[in-house]
């Protein structure tokens, strides 16, 4: 068996110590071998016998109840502001912990590696080891580590990230992502790769940057304004001429698409406004629109837009759920 | 369905998130979608594989919304040129032997971290924990014997294997 089946698996059947636990969240989140994990949890589904039993029927009556109660008062959720007042308070703990363990280990030469994940509805930029930065779309995570290595410096991606990089041709800088990487040396460039979404898509704003795909040989060049998109499903890759102010409009706020499949809309709705859409996708399913919503536009109107732009596109909006049907 | 499916969603995530009382929360807020969503979603093909997704997501966004925005990450030795691929393939390893040494029975998983983590000698670990040297050998060699056999095809299994005559 695969280790990462063996891994979710012996998870999923014992207890663990709390310090194993969050190994495991944390092993799990990081954005590699996605489709792999994904495969093994869904494994770990099937693989129960579902039998009722009497605390069933007590667990119906609850669940009947709470139809009549505001269901934001049982929200286990903290809401994104508690995060981010947490991490505030939380930063100058952990770089503290983090510089007393990196003085403690320097002599075995070890490696500490830095996960930032900015949830739903946040933006962020973080400043990199070497004097690159990073700004983060909605619900990215990445990855790296905490001191660059000599030879190069290598970032993972899961989500949507725009890269400046600091020039510096010993080094080159790969960004790692599930599909491709991208490879530069002193460049500005955005990658767009959420597991959720049809296409990976990464564009050149400035400089020079080498793609190589993961599932083929295959590798590219890009030259400014260019980008190269990867269609998950077909597995085609192509490369077209970008609007960059289209493509980078995320960082302001906006949410623009250029041909964009109705479901990855969608997605970017989901991410951006923190809520959660069910849709039957069979009717409209094929729809691609071109569209830009600015920055303040609320969800009705934005839904109402793409209403008057689709047929047969009916939705419903009850606090953080968006029912499409 | 909710009667065959409640269980099924709630074994899925009790043990995702190893908490019953969390568990059955989010297993409700999961039937609450679903309900909401019963009569507005018609021609769900695959009523199992939609459940899930929505068990999933719950669960999901429970325990990464527990991840704080900045977290360190283990530390293990590194050569330079190793890439990130290889380490995180190293810790990988690490965590599924971490993970198989906690189901141990528990004298066994003593020994062995007393062995491989603290670095005690057979002789140590006996005086140690009031057993005799014989016992100390059988549980090493039975725990080297099952992680082996869970790693099997692992060309770093010589790495992390070392066994003592």
């Amino acid at each position: 068996m695969s280790k990462i089946r063996q891994i979710v698996q012996l998870f999923f059947e014992d207890d663990h110590p709390t310090e194993t636990k969050q190994k495991f969240y944390r092993w799990f989140l990081a954005p590699i071998s996605e489709s792999e994990k994904e495969k093994a949890l869904f494994e770990q589904w099937n693989r129960i016998e579902s039998i009722a039993d009497p605390s069933t029927k007590d667990s119906f009556n609850e669940v009947i109840a709470r139809f009549g109660v505001d269901k934001r008062k049982q929200r286990l959720r903290v809401t994104p502001k508690l995060i981010r007042i947490a991490a505030v308070l939380l930063i100058p703990i952990i770089t503290s912990l983090a510089a007393y363990l990196y003085v403690k280990n320097s002599e075995t030469q070890s490696v500490e590696f830095v996960e930032y994940f900015t949830p739903n509805a946040n933006l962020r930029t973080i400043d990199l080891p070497d004097g690159s930065s990073v700004t983060m779309n909605y619900g990215s995570i990445i990855v790296y580590p905490r001191n660059f290595t000599a030879k190069r410096r290598e970032v993972f991606l899961s989500g949507e990230a725009k890269f400046t990089v600091s020039h510096d041709k010993k080094r080159p800088f790969i960004v790692k992502t599930n599909d491709m990487n991208i490879e530069a040396l002193g460049t500005i460039f955005n990658v767009s790769s959420y597991v959720e979404n049809s296409e990976t898509i990464a564009t050149l704003v400035d400089g020079k940057v080498r793609i190589d795909m993961k599932n083929s040989e295959e590798n590219f060049i890009l030259e400014p304004s260019q980008q190269i998109v990867l269609d998950r499903e077909t597995g085609k890759t192509f490369i077209r001429q970008a609007k960059l102010e289209l493509e980078l409009a995320w960082e302001k706020g906006y949410l623009s698409f250029q041909n964009a499949d109705i479901e990855d809309i969608m997605q970017e709705i989901q991410r951006k406004y923190d809520v959660r859409i069910y849709a039957n996708y069979k009717e409209i399913k094929g729809e691609k629109l071109t569209v830009k919503f600015t920055p303040d536009e609320s969800l009705y109107e934005i839904f109402k837009t793409i209403q008057l732009l689709i047929n047969r596109f009916n939705y419903r909006i009850e606090g953080d759920n968006i029912y499409i049907y | 369905m909710f009667m065959k499916y409640f269980p099924k969603v709630k074994c899925f995530i009790t043990r995702f998130v190893k908490s019953p009382a969390i568990a059955e929360e989010l297993t409700q807020d999961v039937f609450v979608k679903i309900w909401e969503n019963f009569d507005k979603i018609t021609g769900i093909e695959y009523r199992d594989a939609y459940i899930y997704r929505i068990a999933r997501n719950e669960a999901l966004d429970f325990i990464s919304q527990r991840h704080q925005e900045e977290i360190l990450v283990d530390n293990f030795k590194l050569k330079e040129d190793y890439s990130i691929e290889e380490e995180f393939y190293a810790k990988e390893l690490e965590l599924l032997v971490e993970l198989i040494v906690n189901r141990m029975p528990s004298q066994r998983r003593k020994v062995y971290k007393m062995s491989r983590m603290e670095g005690l000698t057979n002789d140590e670990i006996a005086k140690n924990l009031n057993i005799s040297k014989k016992t100390v050998e059988n549980h090493l060699n039975l725990a080297l014997k099952k992680i082996k056999k869970i790693i099997s095809v692992f060309s770093l299994l010589s790495l992390f294997m070392d066994l003592h005559p």
